[in-house]
């Protein structure tokens, strides 16, 4: 149960969820996607996510979802799925293919194209649902936890991709668990019983120890990066 | 990697499938010599071969293809929505609703032509029906409570079943035994090509939405992701299914396996995209029990075992096969 929540996001933010088990991240998530019903409102441009349909809301918010069943498909082909909201035809067109080729190429996985999901690492396979997200034309992008299997280099390129997106002005939307990602964004919240929206400033120490119920010392520089 | 060779795989296929059609039509207590059929089936030859051919055989063969494509297709398409590799069309009380039927027509009106086919048919519909209604009480349907609504219902209606064979059919209980094992020996022309035309129609409509499926394999929110509206999705496939394999187990009886391992091998030769794996699985399906039939005729001069036994035998081990393996969903 989320209450008194308010808050807006432009494009280019990238925003980090943080919050205690339960404190309602995932449902966030799933509200903003549409999937759960709510009171309140959620508008993107003004326009009311109630009032949309499920193909519509598909062209606005990309879920990256973490649990996908892994059936051997071809990482081409779970990328191509991202076309899906504007399929008008049988097959995929030539657009589609285009779209999706540009999308696995700014990931970096358009070598892998013909490889199974079953055979590729877990961070090749994040990347793969990024790339559906991006060939999905998503304005919106919504992770719960992507960082959750990876290793520590996957991590970082995987919150690198974000920033990039971020840069050609799209709002992602993430849940961590990790504080140490949360760095990367440019707005924090912290869910709780009562909330705090803000920028990457309020991720304090004083906060996080509120939030999370951790002592915690934030450092100014915990990893040095090369980016 | 690629698609010629899946089309080529395809195309040698059919043609297997072709040849097989004959190789099966001439094969039975009366043999017919390979030439003698192709004539026959283009019109050719005397009169009494053109009969055997085109009513008796020929009838029988398209049941078991058409039959074949129903089962094999509604299995890929059941493994996928209910993201279960071990899923079959059978999972939501078509069988058991069917046989039931079939007992009830016998009782009730035992004389009046095709009664057995509708109440098989209407039974096998109304259980799914019921399974599905069942599992969407209290919330939004999940795969695993659909398959056990499907395992209760079918426990109900076996269960009333075995009650109707212990207290009515005992003395003609071998007829009804072939019957639950399924096998295509009352087929007519007339019903082969209706189920010929049911199967392709309802998986030409499978087809059509084999991106969805896609998404759906990958699980429900990926698909609700792509903007797949997940529950009315699902319900379409669900009916598409019921009823292309209602439709053809109403003529057949209960064919095992067919459902299961037809979608596998599938997988193995055209590979999991749906657009590829519901073409191989028809035309598989439909070579598999066109052989499945021929064997179970000629494997005992003068009689028939039922094609459910043919099925099966061939059909456990590669179960067994694929429990052993089943991590991996191929």
């Amino acid at each position: 149960m989320i209450k008194n929540l308010s808050f807006s996001l432009k494009p280019g933010n990238f925003l980090a969820v943080i919050g205690r088990n339960g404190a309602g991240k995932t449902t966030l998530l799933r509200v903003l996607s549409g999937r759960i019903d709510y009171a309140g409102t959620v508008e993107y441009n003004g326009i009311s996510l109630r009032t949309l349909e499920r193909l519509e809301i598909a062209r606005i918010v990309g879920v990256v979802e973490q649990n996908v069943n892994l059936v051997p498909f071809r990482v081409f082909d779970v990328v191509c799925l991202g076309r899906l909201p504007y399929a008008k035809f049988f097959s995929w067109q030539r657009e589609d293919f285009d779209t999706v080729e540009g999308a696995m190429k700014k990931v970096g996985i358009w070598h892998l194209r013909n490889r199974l999901i079953t055979e590729i690492s877990a961070g090749e396979l994040q990347k793969t649902l990024i790339a559906k997200v991006l060939a999905q034309d998503a304005k919106l992008l919504l992770l719960d936890e992507p960082t959750s299997h990876l290793d520590l280099e996957s991590q970082f390129v995987t919150m690198e991709i974000l920033r990039e997106l971020c840069r050609e002005e799209r709002t992602v939307i993430a849940v961590f668990h990790d504080i140490n990602l949360a760095k990367f964004a440019t707005h924090v919240l912290f869910l709780g019983e009562k909330s705090l929206f803000g920028g990457a400033e309020i991720l304090t120490s004083k906060n996080v120890s509120e939030y999370l119920r951790v002592g915690a010392e934030i450092v100014e520089r915990y990893f040095q990066i090369p980016i | 990697m690629g698609i010629l060779r899946k089309v080529l795989y395809f195309l040698l296929l059919f043609l297997f499938l072709l040849f097989s059609i004959i190789i099966a039509i001439s094969a039975g207590t009366v043999q017919i010599p390979f030439w003698d059929v192709v004539n026959a089936l283009f019109g050719y030859g005397d009169e009494l071969t053109r009969t055997i051919v085109v009513n008796i055989r020929a009838a029988r063969v398209l049941l078991a293809i058409a039959t074949g494509v129903a089962l094999g297709t509604s299995g890929a398409v059941v493994q996928s929505i209910f993201q279960n590799p071990l899923a079959e069309p059978y999972i939501l009380g078509i069988s058991a609703g069917s046989v039931f039927g079939v007992m009830l027509s016998l009782l009730v009106f035992p004389e009046i032509p095709y009664s057995g086919q509708a109440f098989s048919f209407f039974l096998a519909m109304l259980s799914i029906l019921t399974v599905y209604r069942i599992a969407g009480i209290g919330g939004s349907i999940q795969p695993s409570t659909l398959i056990l609504a499907g395992i209760a219902i079918t426990a109900l209606f076996s269960a009333i079943t075995s009650y109707l064979i212990y207290a009515h059919f005992s003395k003609n209980i071998a007829n009804i035994l072939f019957w639950t094992m399924g096998g295509f020996w009352h087929a007519d022309l007339f019903s082969a090509v209706l189920v010929l035309f049911v199967a392709v129609g309802c998986s030409a409509g499978m087809l059509l939405f084999w991106k969805q499926l896609n998404a759906m394999a990958l699980g429900d929110g990926f698909a609700l992701s792509v903007g797949v509206d997940v529950a009315r999705t699902r319900f379409v496939f669900v009916l598409l299914v019921s009823l292309s394999v209602s439709f053809a187990v109403s003529f057949t009886g209960i064919i095992g396996f067919v459902g299961l391992v037809v979608p596998h091998i599938a997988r193995m030769v055209g590979g999991a995209e749906h657009k590829n794996l519901l073409l191989f699985s028809g035309l598989i399906g439909a070579v598999l029990l066109l052989w499945a039939d021929t064997v179970s005729r000629n494997i005992i001069y003068g009689e028939e075992i039922p094609v459910g036994i043919i099925t099966a035998i061939l059909g456990v081990p590669f179960f067994l096969y694929l429990l052993a393996r089943r991590r991996r969903f191929c």
